[in-house]
């Protein structure tokens, strides 16, 4: 299980330099390289699925001397959440390098940096401490910079640098949080040691623990990213290309939720639950308000960016109420909008290519020449409605099941989202492909040809699956879940 | 033993039948003509009515005694699996929406022949009857909540079926929209059930319900009753209804007036060993009901669309199961769901005789004197209207008169809802009456010679549902209670509403047939002989009242305008102002700000590094002043 755990960053990582060496005029290759390489990936990742660490609570695998005098050493290890997360990626990748049109193809700093970003992706899913964590946190952002910076649209200076700047601040806080927790942890055991193991056995004073929480907290929620600290998010999509936009808000956005699951909840719980209402407002407030200024998007991009917005405020509603049934749902919520809203921007990317506009009111009637690309994205936009049997409805499901008992009010409030959420795909939806043809551009649009249907259809297929039968992935989150449920509930009764 | 385990995996076949058809369909799609296309549908519908039916008569054998199965588990904890139940309530449903599915799919094949999208039409069919039984069959809240957002999803699909045209889409996404804000309320409803009884399965809450204290079971009625007025129509989440008559005719027939809009009434039934502890939310229904029944029917006496007309009247006719509901009659709901889907489904069908044969006219005023040309229909559909009129020995009579009897019979204000009731009752007879006459009655001077009788495959389905029409009505009686045996089981711990007596309810039958009656006649006065231009009018002053009550009627009182600009204009403002004010100047502003903040401040505090010596020596002279100074006065802070 190591040697598989190591080789997702080696097999990323190599791949991204073998394409890196072969010469420019070869630009056929790079895709089928790309294509091979995370195959190989994907197919460890599924592996792992049936591995011994698949439905367990975060378990240390492996671990390095890094400053042997001080005890600091970079930790790696599994979980039931990091495997499915992990999985996510893989799938991602994979699909984006198969649906991305052949100038993104033929580039092989494109192919190149989403590999690197693969390979960062991966090291933070597997990071077994803070240090590491934070060292991949921040990698993720440089083959993200040039994805965005070099193929972004018109605008993508400023949305680049938008994003850049907002993240770093936000790793500001979180390395701070690191050298914090790092001293604390020197002061009791005499080590620099921050993995994860050696925090859940520090006991934190009340005051650390709502630094610590706050300091990590902030970071991730910047991520996340939650109202009102999201406006960095549209820009960013709207100007990222479609694999970017994909990778972006499949992945990228998990990684805030993720950390504050596997850092801030339980290792700083008494700041949890110190903060933990705050939040919540929040996230609710996310819910609605992504909601609402989505439905007044022009562009569908960024309609799609604000639903992500509101779809995020689940994640951190269901995270915030603590309960079991909402942890679970908040862990569910995530792989789930990685999967829909990756396929929404595939699709996106897809009529991109064809009509190099985004502009909802350059469509209309589109359903007449593209009946199979309308009918799949329709099937996702009710997948990302929430409705039941597709995956979109389980997580959320779950969140505002399991979090009423916390938050009354709010949850209740929550709820709206799925009515907001009809609204603004519903709208677009009818507005880009129902009634007449409008624009001559649109009458000989030509509909998914093989290679774009393949790389949607395992997503469609998961989106079914799970919604169906959530039961399977339910049974990878379990463990971690009630961990984290019960160590907010022992909290809770200690006060 | 063995038979029980037999009838569990019997009953699955009806409601997973036609999801296989549908499926079957959509892949075959390019491979299948029309007749293949038919051939499987019809075959499947037949197939499935006839386990339905064989289900019911098992279940009838034994009882009406529960059968439960469970699929497989959905979430492990709640545990929270798939499963199914047949028992009287839901065995009803089956047979009525299996049957009622073949009969309309038999007519849809004429109507929708030739259509571009013929086997699309079939699909989304076929998944709606899935849907719908996953609703009727399920066994718990959750099945229950996949079959309600599923039969929405089929509902958007079919009513936006033509969505070419503007206006189709439009309705197609209205009406979800509005069932996602009942919706909205079923889902709080749910959480509150999930916070109370840790489960959702219907045995256990309904059966566990006396212990809960009652603002809790009000609050889980009034919220599960926000879901059924979404998905019923009822007052004030109506107005989706009249616009998804954009669909085909006979997806209108099977979805908007015989089953799917009834679900708000079963859910209510199914839950109603829980909400008879709520006084209030019974109060509510029945409030909401009456408004409901009234103001549809007030809608429908000027309506001009041969299909808004239908469409409001169902809206009203929804209102009346509501309004059982509410005064506890729950057997008479369900009584009144059974007849109103047979004589509304044949309306329906024959509205959609008259428009194929009209050549998609659908204006009322564009036809008249149809009598001569379309006997068959005309026969068929003057038999609905007087069904839905209340005209013994015709079904509704009976059910409807078991409403009102009960609404009665409950006494104290109930006696001021009776006759409320009893008004809508009779504008009923005047609408349809009217409705009646103008298509097939009065003269209008056109010219109809071109006009034929609808193919048999078309009249052949209002004949059936003609005579169910005349004689479904008779499965409950005051003579003879079959319908009340059926769900006994059901509704063993539920407290049901019973008639009065002897002479009173002789009076209350009379009195709802004459309410009947003198709807039709004056209708018939009205629009059959136009009395009123007989008359001299102007002596009375009635031309302003009447002109007013005709607007109000056609425009629903402006409510639905009053929709249109306060919530969708409204949400379209209020969305495109916090999109531009709130996130792209307050807060990506203030986010902007900041860092232009930052530039400006580096820019100020770059000037100062000039990179001469002379301007450094400066700096040091003031610190070291600034140095001395604080030297200087540390001593005389006092301590």
């Amino acid at each position: 299980m190591t040697s598989i755990m190591f080789s997702l960053l080696i097999v990323p990582l190599v791949s991204a330099l073998l394409i890196f060496t072969i010469p420019k005029s070869r630009k056929e290759i790079f895709r089928p390289i790309g294509i091979a390489f995370s195959l190989i990936t994907l197919t460890q990742c599924v592996y792992l699925l049936f591995g011994d660490y698949a439905k367990t609570e975060f378990v240390i695998l492996s671990n390095f001397e890094w400053i042997q005098s001080y005890g600091l050493s970079l930790n790696f290890g599994l979980s039931g959440m990091s495997t499915l997360l992990l999985l996510l990626s893989a799938l991602l990748v994979f699909v984006s390098l198969l649906s991305i049109g052949k100038q993104h193809a033929e580039s092989k700093g494109f192919v190149g940096s989403l590999l690197m970003l693969h390979f960062a992706i991966n090291g933070v899913f597997i990071s077994g401490d803070l240090i590491a964590l934070f060292i991949f946190f921040e990698a993720l952002l440089i083959p993200m910079y040039f994805l965005m910076g070099i193929w972004g649209g018109e605008n993508r200076r400023y949305a680049t640098i938008k994003f850049i700047l907002y993240t770093v601040f936000g790793s500001v806080f979180i390395f701070i949080g690191t050298v914090y927790a790092a001293v604390i942890s020197y002061g009791i055991n005499g080590r620099l040691a921050v993995d994860f193991e050696t925090l859940s056995s520090l006991i934190f004073l009340e005051s650390q623990s709502k630094t610590l929480f706050l300091l990590f907290t902030f970071g991730f929620l910047i991520k996340v990213p939650i109202f009102p600290l999201h406006t960095w998010l549209p820009d960013a999509h709207v100007e990222a290309p479609t694999a970017g936009s994909i990778m972006l808000a499949g992945v990228l956005l998990k990684v805030g939720a993720y950390g504050i699951l596997r850092v801030s909840m339980p290792f700083f719980t008494e700041g949890f639950l110190a903060y933990k209402n705050l939040i919540a407002l929040l996230s609710v407030i996310g819910i609605i308000y992504g909601a609402i200024v989505a439905i007044a998007q022009i562009d569908i991009k960024k309609l799609i960016a604000y639903s992500s917005v509101s779809h995020m405020g689940f994640v951190m509603l269901g995270i915030s109420a603590g309960g079991f049934l909402s942890i679970e749902g908040a862990i569910i919520q995530m792989i789930n909008h990685g999967i829909t809203a990756g396929a929404l921007f595939m699709l996106v990317g897809f009529i991109y290519e064809r009509r190099h506009t985004r502009n909802i009111s350059d469509f209309g009637g589109v359903k007449i020449t593209m009946p199979r690309y309308a009918a799949i994205f329709l099937f996702t936009s009710f997948a990302s409605i929430g409705l039941p049997g597709l995956n979109g409805f389980v997580g959320e499901f779950m969140i505002l099941m399991g979090s009423y008992n916390s938050y009354k009010v709010l949850t209740s409030l929550a709820a709206f989202g799925v009515v907001l959420a009809a609204i603004y795909m519903l709208w677009a939806y009818q507005r880009m492909f129902t009634g007449p043809i409008k624009y001559v551009e649109n009458e000989n649009l030509s509909d998914l040809n093989p290679r774009e249907t393949a790389s949607i259809a395992p997503l469609v297929l998961l989106m079914l699956f799970i919604g169906i039968y959530p039961n399977y992935i339910e049974s990878f989150v379990i463990e971690e879940a009630s961990l984290l449920s019960n160590t907010i509930a022992m909290f809770l009764d200690l006060k | 033993m063995y038979h029980e385990v037999k009838l569990e995996f019997i009953f699955l076949l009806p409601i997973f039948l036609p999801l296989l058809t549908s499926i079957f369909l959509f892949l075959n799609k390019k491979l299948f003509n029309e007749l293949v296309t038919n051939f499987f549908t019809l075959n499947g519908a037949l197939l499935s009515f006839a386990i339905a039916c064989f289900s019911f008569i098992s279940l009838a054998l034994n009882k009406f005694k529960a059968v439960n199965i469970e699929l497989f588990q959905w979430i492990s904890n709640p545990d929270i699996s798939i499963g199914f139940t047949l028992d009287g309530l839901s065995g009803i449903m089956l047979v009525l929406v299996t049957g009622l599915s073949f009969v309309i799919q038999l007519f849809s094949t004429s109507y929708m022949e030739k259509d571009d999208n013929h086997s699309n039409y079939f699909v989304y069919f076929n998944f709606f009857v899935f849907s719908m039984l996953l609703l009727v069959m399920s066994s718990n809240f959750l099945v229950m909540f996949f079959g309600w957002e599923l039969v929405g999803l089929s509902s958007y699909l079919l009513i936006s079926f033509w969505s070419k045209k503007t206006e189709a889409a439009k309705a197609g996404n209205k009406a979800f929209v509005i069932n996602r804000v009942g919706d909205f309320g079923f889902l709080i409803g749910l959480m509150i059930i999930l916070d109370t009884f840790n489960t959702f399965d219907f045995y256990e809450i309904l059966h566990n319900s006396t212990g809960v204290n009652e603002n809790t079971v009000t609050a889980i009625s009034v919220f599960l009753l926000l879901g059924a007025f979404g998905k019923s129509a009822q007052f004030p989440l109506f107005s989706w209804l009249p616009d998804a008559m954009e669909g085909p005719t006979p997806a209108s027939a099977l979805i908007h007036a015989a089953t799917m809009v009834t679900a708000g009434v079963f859910m209510l039934v199914r839950i109603s060993p829980l909400l008879q502890h709520s006084k209030l939310a019974s109060l509510l229904i029945i409030i909401f009901g009456l408004i409901t029944a009234l103001l549809a029917a007030f809608s429908a006496i000027n309506q001009y669309d041969i299909k808004k007309v239908l469409a409001y009247s169902t809206i009203s006719q929804l209102g009346f199961m509501f309004i059982a509901i509410g005064a506890g009659a729950y057997v008479a709901a369900i009584f009144h769901l059974v007849t109103h889907a047979f004589f509304k489904a044949l309306l329906f069908l024959g509205a959609g005789a008259v428009i194929h044969s009209m050549h998609h006219e659908q204006d009322i005023r564009n036809m008249g004197a149809l009598k001569k040309r379309m006997p068959v229909t005309a026969a068929t559909m003057g038999i609905g209207t007087l069904a839905i009129s209340g005209i013994p020995p015709l079904a509704g009579f009976w059910s409807k008169d078991e409403i009102l009897a009960s609404v009665f019979a409950n006494g104290g204000i109930y006696y001021i809802f009776w006759s409320l009731a009893l008004g809508a009752a009779f504008l009923t007879a005047f609408y349809m009456g009217r409705h009646w006459l103008l298509i097939f009655e009065k003269d209008n001077g056109f010219d109809h010679s071109d006009v034929i009788e609808a193919p048999k495959s078309m009249t052949r389905p209002l004949i059936l549902l003609g005579i169910f029409s005349v004689f479904i009505g008779f499965i409950n009686t005051p003579f003879f209670h079959g319908l009340e045996k059926v769900l006994h089981v059901t509704l063993e711990n539920v407290e049901v509403t019973h008639l009065p007596e002897g002479i009173t309810l002789v009076v209350l039958a009379v009195l709802s047939i004459g309410a009947g009656f003198t709807g039709l006649i004056i209708a018939f006065l009205l629009f059959g002989i136009e009395l009123h231009k007989k008359i001299d009018l102007q002596k009375f002053k009635l031309e302003y009242p009447i002109n007013l009550i005709k607007d109000l009627s056609l425009n629903v009182l402006y409510l639905n305008k009053f929709g249109n600009i306060f919530f969708v204009s409204g949400m379209k403002n209020l969305s495109r102002k916090v999109a531009v004010v709130v996130d792209g100047m307050l807060i990506d502003g203030s986010v902007n700000f900041v860092s232009t903040a930052f530039n400006k401040t580096s820019k100020i505090t770059s000037t100062t590094q000039t990179g001469m010596v002379r301007n450094y020596v400066v700096y040091f002279g003031l610190f070291l002043l600034l140095l001395i100074v604080l030297f200087i006065a540390t001593p005389l802070v006092p301590r």
